[in-house]
């Protein structure tokens, strides 16, 4: 099938404008970073059907992160007969330069200008005939978010399907250089995809990747080749640097024939907003403010007290739960044998049923739900790389850098989802810490919200905050960067620079933000929700095997020495599979009284500090390795263990009471 | 600096060389005067970054500064001509390469706290220091024209 590719650098609009050519959704978002993966669509075009191929920003054809290699691989493997090449156009002469490397790879463009109401704003004009000329393919002008300009690409896309555009005319470089592209372009197997030029060029720009596809491909001949580049990598200034300066010259050249840009700018109200977001006097009352409000108020006291006790009391408790044990009595009546099992199955205390999707629609439905919403609006305004900047000091301490607050930010929602988002890092060793750090000291969403409507309940405390909740959240902020700067030290390998673009800030646009919890709800919920049933089925076999009265009974020491009642010793099992359904047992024994506010924080600290859940594992598997993932889970449940008896230990010697 | 004992002004960094004639020399927490040999006091960091952050330090540090500097000591709202990299290694290069921070742009210093921030045409970035420190500008109000292709402007590797 044909295949079209969407490429550019981040936030310039490609996911939407493949919702525009396709119908269908990919994740839209104001962070660089948040395509991970690459979305497929289709349309018909020029009479056929056609597969649209969107992909993660990328700055550079030579990737630096793993996004951005998933977004050249697309390049590469598909071959896409058009790309669409969309960028900012108020930064038309800044983007030039990848949009020559498209061309220098023999890539058939299409140039669109998206963004032009921002542009036309700032005063930015910008010769759209004189660009077509010069560049020699078609341009279309654009604003995404609006539709406009759509009608005009698909015109231009079907046109270039039916008849090929001209070559491109080749960028000259410095004659040393030309002569090493000569040489290695000779020396290339023909069946390779891009051009020879544009392959040559990236050899001698020292890319790895595509040397070892062209070193799989020539054989024998890939000695030659090393040897002109290894000799091209000698010769003075590298050639990258060479090669970059060479076509900003042209950029440069064709910005001055075809942009006019204004020379005073305007500042805006956003503008002055985001300027406060990263100065260090307002920005970081500004950061407490939106935790506070966001995190404590909106997710925790709102979500997890309010909603959450008017759904599972008031809507399950009172009606669901009730007819639906009275419903299974009716039809299976006896008391014992294999009906009160069956039962006991579905309904009852621990039923798949009442526990399982209980649990899932009553309890981590509304948090998750709330935590998304809070997650999308941040995001969608380009808060999070100005946060990023805030950070980047900080992080560094912890072996990490500013770039790590997405992956962290958003295991606060999901750990599981957040640990395939570290693939965004750069190196090794940042994507071991991040990791550790999520599944120990990250408290996910449901988690969180769970534990904040408990231990929020307590008597004493400010602000509205309980002594018990500030303990619990001091706790995990020293777990977290103890154990960073305890991991930065031991973990080996590099640490990367930090660097990031800052996108505008906005106000979130409200389809953006519901579409993106959507989104993220819809992941969670076919990741979680069998997981549920999966532990209600679990615990019935166990009840029905006498094989879960046995591990309960050994884990009934270990409670104890926590200083735990041993009715707690259920939730501990359960916080196993996971840490919220855990965190739920325990939401449900507090409900009657049955453990003082030392206890809650105990159980609490201990639940969080264990592994976030089955999946969890499982992700961290795939991504890190099975010997890592175990290392790492012995790790956290000793640790979890240890630090819930020490601080039992603690306030015991201290003769606190919370 | 300023000399305690003979008020003489002179550049901390580049007095040095009169530490050769003395016993101690390294670890003695003082400056030795080019001028008159005594000892004052080295100026300690949180003094100096307070002074800086009242915006005090930095401007005499700026008058201080040559015209050719890095875009890590550029005072806040600052201009500057980039007139070449010094990356400390491959992938710092290639970052900067992917932003476009390139010899021949003009760059506009922002913050330099907690982060570096910086503009470049119409668009926002942030670095760490090591980035930064990596961009060799020339403080100018004359724009100078882009260097022409086929011969690079200088770039001074200090790990490739």
């Amino acid at each position: 099938m044909t295949v079209i590719g969407i490429v550019g650098t981040p936030n310039v609009g490609k996911s939407v404008m493949f919702n525009n050519l396709t119908g269908r959704y990919a994740t839209v978002s104001n962070y660089p970073g948040t395509t991970v993966e690459v979305s497929r669509g289709r349309t018909r075009l020029a009479g056929g059907d056609v597969e649209v191929v969107d992909t993660p920003g990328m700055y550079s054809l030579l990737p630096i992160t793993d996004e951005e290699r998933v977004a050249r691989k697309m390049l590469l493997d598909r071959e896409p007969q058009v790309v669409i090449h969309m960028v900012d156009a108020k930064n038309l002469e800044r983007l030039l330069p990848q949009f020559l490397q498209l061309r220098e790879l023999g890539m058939e463009v299409v140039l669109v200008l998206n963004l032009m109401d921002e542009a036309r704003k700032l005063g930015v004009e910008l010769d759209v005939p004189a660009l077509r000329k010069r560049l020699g393919v078609s341009v279309v002008e654009s604003i995404a978010t609006s539709g406009v300009g759509v009608p005009e690409l698909k015109e231009a896309l079907a046109l270039r399907l039916r008849t090929p555009g001209p070559a491109a005319a080749p960028l000259g470089y410095d004659p040393a250089l030309e002569q090493a592209i000569h040489q290695v372009s000779v020396r290339l197997p023909m069946s390779f995809a891009g051009s020879e030029r544009g392959v040559a060029l990236l050899l001698l720009q020292d890319d790895a990747e595509v040397a070892e596809r062209v070193k799989a491909a020539t054989g024998a001949g890939w000695d030659e080749i090393r040897a002109v580049i290894a000799q091209a990598q000698q010769d003075g200034e590298p050639p990258q640097y060479r090669i970059a300066l060479a076509r900003q010259a042209e950029a440069q050249a064709i910005a001055q024939a075809c942009v006019r840009v204004p020379r005073s700018r305007t500042r805006t109200f956003a503008d002055r907003f985001a300027a406060a977001a990263i100065h260090p006097l307002t920005g970081a009352p500004m950061l407490a403010v939106i935790l506070y409000f966001g995190l404590y108020q909106f997710v925790g006291v709102f979500g997890a007290g309010k909603v959450v006790d008017f759904l599972e009391n008031d809507l399950f408790g009172t009606y669901v739960t009730p007819a639906f044990d009275a419903f299974l009595l009716r039809l299976l009546p006896a008391a014992d044998g294999w009906q009160y099992w069956t039962r006991e199955l579905f309904g009852g205390e621990f039923g798949m049923i009442t526990l399982g999707v209980t649990y899932a629609m009553a309890i981590v439905l509304p948090i998750v739900c709330l935590f998304f919403l809070f997650f999308s609006i941040l995001e969608d305004s380009g808060y999070f790389p100005r946060l990023a900047l805030l950070v980047d000091a900080l992080f560094k301490r912890i072996g990490l850098n500013g770039r790590a607050v997405i992956p962290l930010v958003l295991g606060l929602g999901c750990d599981t989802m957040a640990t395939m988002v570290t693939r965004i890092q750069e190196t090794k060793k940042e994507r071991i810490i991040t990791t550790l750090l999520l599944a120990l000291a990250v408290p996910c969403s449901a988690q969180y919200g769970v534990i904040t409507a408990l231990l929020v309940r307590q008597p004493n405390g400010v602000l509205g905050m309980s002594y018990a909740w500030l303990a619990w959240a001091s706790i995990l902020a020293v777990m977290f960067v103890g154990v960073g700067m305890l991991a930065s030290k031991l973990v080996k390998g590099e640490e990367a620079s930090f660097y990031m673009e800052l996108p505008p800030m906005r106000l979130p646009k409200l389809s953006n933000v519901v579409v993106k919890t959507a989104a993220r709800m819809k992941w969670y919920f076919l990741e979680v929700l069998p997981l549920f049933l999966f532990a209600s089925l679990l615990i019935w076999v166990g009840r029905l095997t006498h094989l879960f009265d046995a591990l309960i009974a050994g884990l009934v020491p270990v409670v104890g020495a926590l200083g735990l009642p041993s009715g707690t010793a259920p939730a501990f099992l359960y916080g196993f599979f996971r840490r919220d359904f855990g965190a739920a047992g325990l939401y449900s024994m507090a409900d009657t009284g049955a453990l003082s506010g030392n206890q809650l924080l105990v159980s609490c600290v201990t639940l969080t500090l264990f592994l976030p859940c089955v999946a969890q594992f499982l992700i961290m598997k795939k991504e890190r390795g099975l010997k890592m993932a175990l290392a790492m889970s012995g790790g956290i449940v000793v640790t979890a263990f240890a630090v819930g008896a020490t601080v039992n230990a603690v306030l015991v010697a201290t003769g606190i009471s919370l | 600096m300023n000399c305690s004992y003979c008020n003489a002004d002179f550049d901390a960094e580049a007095a040095k060389h009169a530490c050769s004639a003395c016993l101690i020399s390294t670890g003695c927490k003082s400056v030795k005067c080019p001028r008159c040999g005594y000892d004052s006091p080295e100026e300690p960091q949180l003094f100096a970054r307070l002074k800086a952050w009242w915006g005090r330090g930095a401007e005499a540090a700026a008058e201080a500064l040559p015209r050719e500097c890095t875009l890590s000591q550029l005072r806040p709202g600052e201009s500057a001509l980039i007139t070449a990299l010094r990356p400390g290694s491959r992938k710092d290069l290639q970052k900067l390469l992917a932003l476009g921070v390139l010899p021949g742009s003009t760059v506009t210093l922002e913050r330099n706290f907690p982060s570096f921030v910086f503009r470049v045409g119409f668009s926002q970035y942030a670095t760490d220091r090591m980035l930064s420190d990596a961009v060799v500008v020339r403080r100018s109000v004359v724009a100078v024209p882009a260097p022409a292709a086929g011969e690079p402007a200088p770039l001074q590797p200090a790990a490739l």
